[in-house]
């Protein structure tokens, strides 16, 4: 369903109907419990498909379904502006997990504070919440928006939003490059590495890896990566600020 | 909420395009990052008209500039008389007298155009300038005015984009290397440089004319270039594997193109803002050479500089903060410093633009939300005035040298050729070869015009 809020005439044709109605009967089934229908769906065979497969087979599927409307492999999902924020601190073992409680207010937007009139709302002053407590919002007069949920598409609450649009930009290159989020995060996890892994950078490189990218290096990354490294601890800090600029570390496959 | 795929249509012609949008897929990065050409050739990024300009450069003064100070002078016959109006407060009728005006105009050209004290620079150039005395427009409050200004809506329930993000929207980029639409200055409402529905990719790209234009180009502290660059080659080698098995993917070639992307700002934005190759005798022109003048004379020659590099639409928002600096109720003379600050970089702007060749295809635009009312609040300072102000424009193809409509005998309201906001948005538009109602996008299934409300373009300020 490509128009998840119109199902009326101005609205896509959902491409499984049968299936849709299946689901909805299935959510009532359940007594409307969210938990169970995400179950449902996570666990089907369709959901568990891969990304990508025999490079044949795939170039085929592709001429005859290039948009995956009949889910013959699971969609490249790039990562949400909260959950890249999230990925980043936690690689850097830095991610307070607690639930609920107050917003925290991006540092970009303190600064633009003190130049400016209005105090909105009661903040939390631990800025490395999980993201989807980062304050945002619209305000006629002051850019409440802070730049991380800007570049990577997060709505302003302004108007409703049933999809968020999901681009790919240059300033969301800039933003990973050059931010002090990642430039902070990264050292941070390349400290982390150094500790737990005692020196043994072979075993710090499989640690980035997994907690990077939840996999371990190929042995041609693996020996490129120790070839940047080329011997000093020094460098890990660097190393990590690779592994978050991969692409495959804001894509879910 | 989860994300939208990027799909990779066949963007047959404009009307799909636009559907799609519509639909809320963000087929554009995409296309914006892979697929120029391609648009180019389909005729997505094709004007409607010829084009008279190929960028905009939009002075915003923040605050509400009093038009009988400055462009729309009025005798003082009716100062110190009473008049019948309405409180702007509480919308009470109310009895006010004319505010005295201690401002000399001076008839400045061939025109003979008549230009305050605090524009003599402006005046110098006032040849060039289609002066609109009969704006209107329907909010009294800053914020909305500012966004009518901006986005030609004067509803605030629909995100609506600004008209800098349409032009970029509808003509696409014409030099990869930099953004099409960019924002310089504080503007008094985030809207003024919003994508709207178009969404963060047709936003304005706020640049600095100080240091680095954009955020994030600096490498941070502690990072040298050498570093740096060791580090994206590795970046490339250890991405070669994901992308190779994705490259079927678009969002994936288009997320290396981001890469690339981001490298040529690196070296092409930092460029844009260096000033080593201007000769001081242009920097003077700017007032760059003098303290008052430095900020905005810095801001308006990297407008000029942009528009030489195929920036689209340049906005340049000057007193920006709180309900804007020109917000001037307490005493008319507090608009003197503004005025000093902008009148020669404005001016020299204008001048270098014509010395280059460039006047003719750069549309110059000078606006502000609203004007002020002819009487005051027991101040010697003058309220909010929706109903009657002046804007000015020069270049890309506007007749230089006229006046054109006028407000009432004390300068209340707009009653010869009175124009809404939307007629200056048309005006902008025909300029750049684009029909406001051919405009039209379908947003959840409704279509949505640029301009809400509009008589068409000001064709007596056209050459």
């Amino acid at each position: 369903m490509t128009t998840p809020s119109d199902f009326g005439v101005n609205g896509a044709m959902t491409s499984h109907p049968e299936l849709l109605d299946w689901l909805a009967s299935e959510l009532i089934e359940q007594g409307y419990s969210m938990k169970a229908i995400h179950r449902l769906i996570v666990t089907s065979a369709t959901y568990r498909r891969a990304s990508s497969g025999n490079p044949q087979l795939v170039a085929a599927n592709s001429v005859i379904d290039p948009e995956n409307t009949l889910l013959w492999k699971f969609r490249l999902n790039r990562l949400e502006a909260e959950i890249i924020h999230d990925a980043v601190l936690f690689a850097a073992g830095n991610l307070d997990l607690t639930i609920g409680g107050k917003s925290f207010r991006a540092a970009q937007i303190m600064v633009r504070r003190n130049n400016s009139a209005p105090t909105i709302g009661n903040y939390d002053n631990r800025t490395n919440r999980r993201g989807i407590y980062m304050g945002r919002g619209f305000s006629g007069s002051l850019e409440m928006m802070p730049e991380l949920l800007q570049v990577f598409n997060a709505e302003d609450g302004q108007t409703t939003c049933a999809v968020r649009q999901c681009t790919i930009t240059a300033p969301q290159a800039l933003y990973m490059l050059n931010n002090d989020l990642t430039e902070k995060a990264a050292a941070r996890m390349g400290e982390r590495l150094h500790k737990l892994s005692a020196g043994d950078l072979q075993q710090a490189v499989n640690l980035g890896y997994r907690i990077a990218l939840s996999r371990f290096p190929s042995s041609k990354e693996r020996e490129h990566a120790l070839s940047f490294l080329a011997a000093k601890p020094a460098r890990l800090g660097e190393f990590c600020w690779l592994l978050i600029n991969l692409t495959e570390f804001i894509f879910v496959k | 909420m989860t994300t939208a795929p990027i799909l990779h249509e066949n963007l047959a012609t404009r009307r799909s395009f636009f559907r799609h949008f519509g639909l809320g897929i963000g087929s554009s990065a995409f296309a914006y990052l892979c697929n120029q050409d391609n648009l180019r050739a389909s005729g997505q990024l094709t004007t409607h008209m010829p084009a008279r300009a190929k960028s905009v450069i939009f002075f915003f003064m923040c605050g509400g500039v009093s038009h009988m100070d400055t462009f729309d002078p009025k005798d003082n016959r009716w100062a110190g008389k009473m008049v019948d109006t309405t409180n702007s407060n509480n919308g009470r009728p109310q009895s006010r007298p004319v505010l005295y005006c201690p401002r000399t105009f001076t008839r400045y050209g061939n025109s003979g155009t008549p230009v305050c004290e605090w524009f003599p620079h402006i005046g110098s150039v006032v040849d060039e300038l289609a002066v609109i005395r009969s704006m209107r427009t329907h909010h009294i409050g800053h914020f909305q005015a500012a966004i009518q200004m901006a986005t030609g809506h004067k509803r605030q329930v629909f995100d609506y984009p600004s008209l800098g993000s349409w032009i970029s929207h509808s003509l696409g980029s014409v030099n990869e290397n930099l953004p099409t639409f960019v924002n310089m200055g504080r503007p008094s409402s985030p809207l003024q440089a919003s994508g709207g529905f178009f969404g963060a990719k047709e936003a304005a790209t706020p640049f600095q004319a100080n240091g680095m234009p954009l955020r994030n180009l600096q490498l941070p502290s502690g990072v040298s270039d050498l570093q740096r660059r060791r580090q994206m080659d590795s970046l490339a080698k250890l991405n070669e594997q994901f992308h190779q098995e994705f490259a079927f993917e678009s969002e994936i070639t288009a997320r290396a193109k981001s890469y690339e992307l981001a490298a040529r700002l690196q070296m092409s934005a930092p460029e844009a803002v260096n000033f080593n190759d201007e000769s001081q005798h242009v920097l003077n022109m700017y007032g760059i050479d003098e303290e008052v003048t430095n900020p905005f004379g810095r801001q308006t020659l990297l407008a000029r500089r942009l528009v030489e590099r195929g920036v689209r639409f340049i906005q340049i928002c000057h007193g920006g903060r709180g309900n804007g600096d020109w917000d001037s109720h307490d005493s008319v003379a507090d608009h003197a410093p503004l005025a000093l600050q902008t009148d020669k970089p404005i001016a020299g702007l204008i001048k270098d633009l014509k010395q280059r060749g460039l006047l003719d295809t750069t549309l110059v635009v000078w606006a502000s939300e609203f004007g002020r009312t002819p009487w005051s609040q027991n101040t010697i300072g003058r309220d909010h005035n929706p109903y009657g102000f002046s804007v000015w424009l020069a270049g890309g193809g506007i007749k230089g040298g006229i006046v054109h409509g006028a407000t009432d005998d004390i300068g209340h309201k707009a009653i010869d050729s009175p124009h809404y906001v939307g007629d200056l948005q048309a005006t902008i538009l025909k300029q750049m070869g684009l029909d406001y109602e051919q405009m039209e996008v379908e947003i959840n299934g409704a279509p949505h015009q640029v301009i809400e409300e509009c008589d068409g373009p000001i064709e007596a300020i056209l050459g």
